[in-house]
């Protein structure tokens, strides 16, 4: 990979998906569209994606994730023993029905339009996961290539819904041991392809340390919740060391966030990432990406406080919020990248949006207009960061 | 015209229900070969194990209005994927349900909100016509909007 430029700009992952491949989206999975057909459209999206972040500027591209139904129930498809299970399907199922219609009010959302990747089976991998997407985007660019995958706790507690996964594993931890060898041996294919940056998605680690006593809010969370975060947070921790295992030799990432389900910032998770320090410390993992581009975020001090994370990780700092409409100015992102330098050297700061455009995509957060200003934004700030360190460094 | 019940005609008909005490606060409802159990007037509580009377009145405006939406979508070329309806009632005041002596104010719903998801392959335009032609004949919409205040949206997703 060519030597980076500072402040790389990139995305989180997700791009709005058009109205066709949308339909065509539902159509395979209803079995009406074969599998070839949909990727002729989904090529054509992929290439459109491509082409908005290369008119942008952005430094590490994503194929926008069009392929994916959302972030994590795309491995449905992918791996035997899962089977996809609408949140309605989920409700005939689940005992606490109450708990699910708190949830669903909280979001805004229809049972049907959330679907999860549910263990029916011992899980084993079928297909790659993300190998296929990246080396299509490969094939499409010669920008360096973020590739996104769910994280291994995300999809343990999506998977395990106890009333079904219990016949097949006796607990969520057994679930998680198959998790690990599916995603380690993703990652280990996908460093061979030439990824260049691996993210791993893991956003249900804000509700851990957020909701206590409170209505949840991710879905996958809803199901299998313990009592005692921190006992939750090591399992975390664990299973992301694990299948980060041997991955040294290519960057990666773990996004968090607090949720990218609707423009509603008052539905949304509010906290710093201060409780999730200690543990955030020991993931060995090269980026944290997480959002900073709203007061929900708390201080850049409530992470950057912390010495080993100043000395051992790079930060992707949201700087634009990709649920408004609005526009942020580059300067207001400048100002803000200018916080994270009293804590942090620049070559260990990357530019992204908060969360994806586009997390599920039958729920847009934003129009591929608004989501290409929002990157000349970026780039736009990146410039002026560029030329300012250039003009010190003369 | 064709009569549902022997002699009856449609524009006759009576629809019946016969509700017999159980215990406590619960009932059976027997209507037509159906029978379900009711539990409360309303209930407070999450683990309540029956539906209360309020619910089966939510539950029944929304079931009137998915039908409402399934006999009337083909009418205007419209196939439905996915339909669901969440509902939320109000009381005027419900300690006045409780009894709470020196309440003013009455236990009837005061408020009825619904939020209709529905995915079609059909334009905004049309799918909002269906509503329109839904609401023109529920019977339970059209009888609990003469007395409470009803408000809904449709949320049309793909």
């Amino acid at each position: 990979m060519k030597e980076l430029p500072l402040f790389p700009v990139t995305t989180v992952g997700s791009w709005p998906r058009s109205v066709p491949l949308l339909r065509a989206q539902r159509q395979k999975q209803r079995g009406q569209l074969s599998q070839p057909d949909f990727a002729k459209l989904a090529d054509a999206a992929v290439q459109e994606v491509l082409r908005r972040q290369e008119a942008a500027g952005v430094d590490f591209v994503t194929d926008g994730e069009q392929r994916r139904d959302n972030f994590y129930s795309f491995v449905t498809e992918k791996l035997a023993g899962v089977q996809l299970m609408t949140l309605a399907q989920m409700l005939e199922v689940v005992e606490d029905k109450a708990g699910f219609e708190r949830i669903l009010e909280t979001l805004d959302v229809p049972a049907y339009a959330i679907s999860n990747p549910t263990c029916i089976g011992p899980v084993k991998r079928l297909s790659p996961l993300a190998l296929d997407e990246y080396l299509y985007t490969r094939s499409q660019t010669d920008r360096p290539i973020k590739v996104t995958l769910p994280g291994p706790y995300l999809l343990t507690r999506a998977m395990w819904v106890k009333e079904v996964a219990q016949k097949v594993y006796p607990s969520k931890e057994d679930l998680g041991e198959d998790v690990v060898k599916i995603l380690k041996a993703e990652i280990q294919e996908l460093i061979q392809a030439g990824a260049d940056f691996i993210q791993l998605d893991e956003p249900v680690l804000t509700e851990l340390v957020f909701t206590s006593g409170q209505t949840r809010t991710f879905m996958c969370a809803a199901l299998s919740a313990r009592a005692d975060p921190t006992e939750e947070l090591e399992f975390a921790v664990s299973l992301l060391n694990r299948v980060l295992e041997g991955a040294e030799a290519v960057r990666t990432g773990l996004h968090i966030c607090r949720g990218n389900w609707s423009q509603k910032e008052s539905t949304l998770l509010s906290g710093s990432y201060f409780p999730l320090v200690p543990y955030l410390n020991r993931i060995n993992v090269r980026q944290l990406v997480l959002e900073y581009a709203t007061p929900r975020a708390g201080e850049l001090a409530a992470l950057l406080g912390s010495e080993n994370i100043r000395a051992e990780k790079e930060l992707g700092l949201g700087v634009v919020n990709p649920r408004t409409p609005r526009i942020e100015p580059a300067e207001t992102i400048v100002g803000r990248v200018k916080e994270a330098l009293q804590y942090l050297p620049s070559r260990q700061i990357f530019l992204n949006p908060d969360c994806g455009f586009g997390t599920f995509s039958n729920r847009p957060m934003n129009s591929d207009e608004v989501a290409e200003a929002k990157l000349k934004t970026m780039v736009e700030a990146a410039a002026i960061l560029r030329q300012e360190a250039a003009a010190i460094a003369y | 015209m064709s009569s549902n019940v022997s002699g009856t005609s449609q524009q006759e008909f009576k629809w019946k229900a016969r509700v017999s005490w159980l215990a406590g606060d619960r009932s059976t409802a027997y209507t037509r070969n159906n029978s379900f159990l009711i539990e409360k007037q309303a209930s407070f509580k999450e683990k309540d194990p029956s539906p209360s009377a309020i619910e089966y009145l939510l539950g029944a405006l929304g079931g009137d209005i998915a039908a409402g939406f399934n006999a009337v979508a083909p009418r205007f070329g419209v196939s439905i994927d996915a339909l669901e309806i969440s509902l939320s009632g109000q009381l005027n005041n419900s300690l006045a349900l409780l009894g709470v002596i020196g309440e003013s104010g009455h236990p009837g719903l005061e408020t009825i909100e619904g939020r209709i998801y529905i995915s079609a392959e059909a334009e905004e335009a049309v799918i909002e016509q269906v509503w329109r032609s839904v609401q023109a004949r529920s019977p339970l919409l059209n009888t609990l909007k003469r007395c409470v205040d009803l408000n809904f949206s449709l949320v049309i997703t793909m």
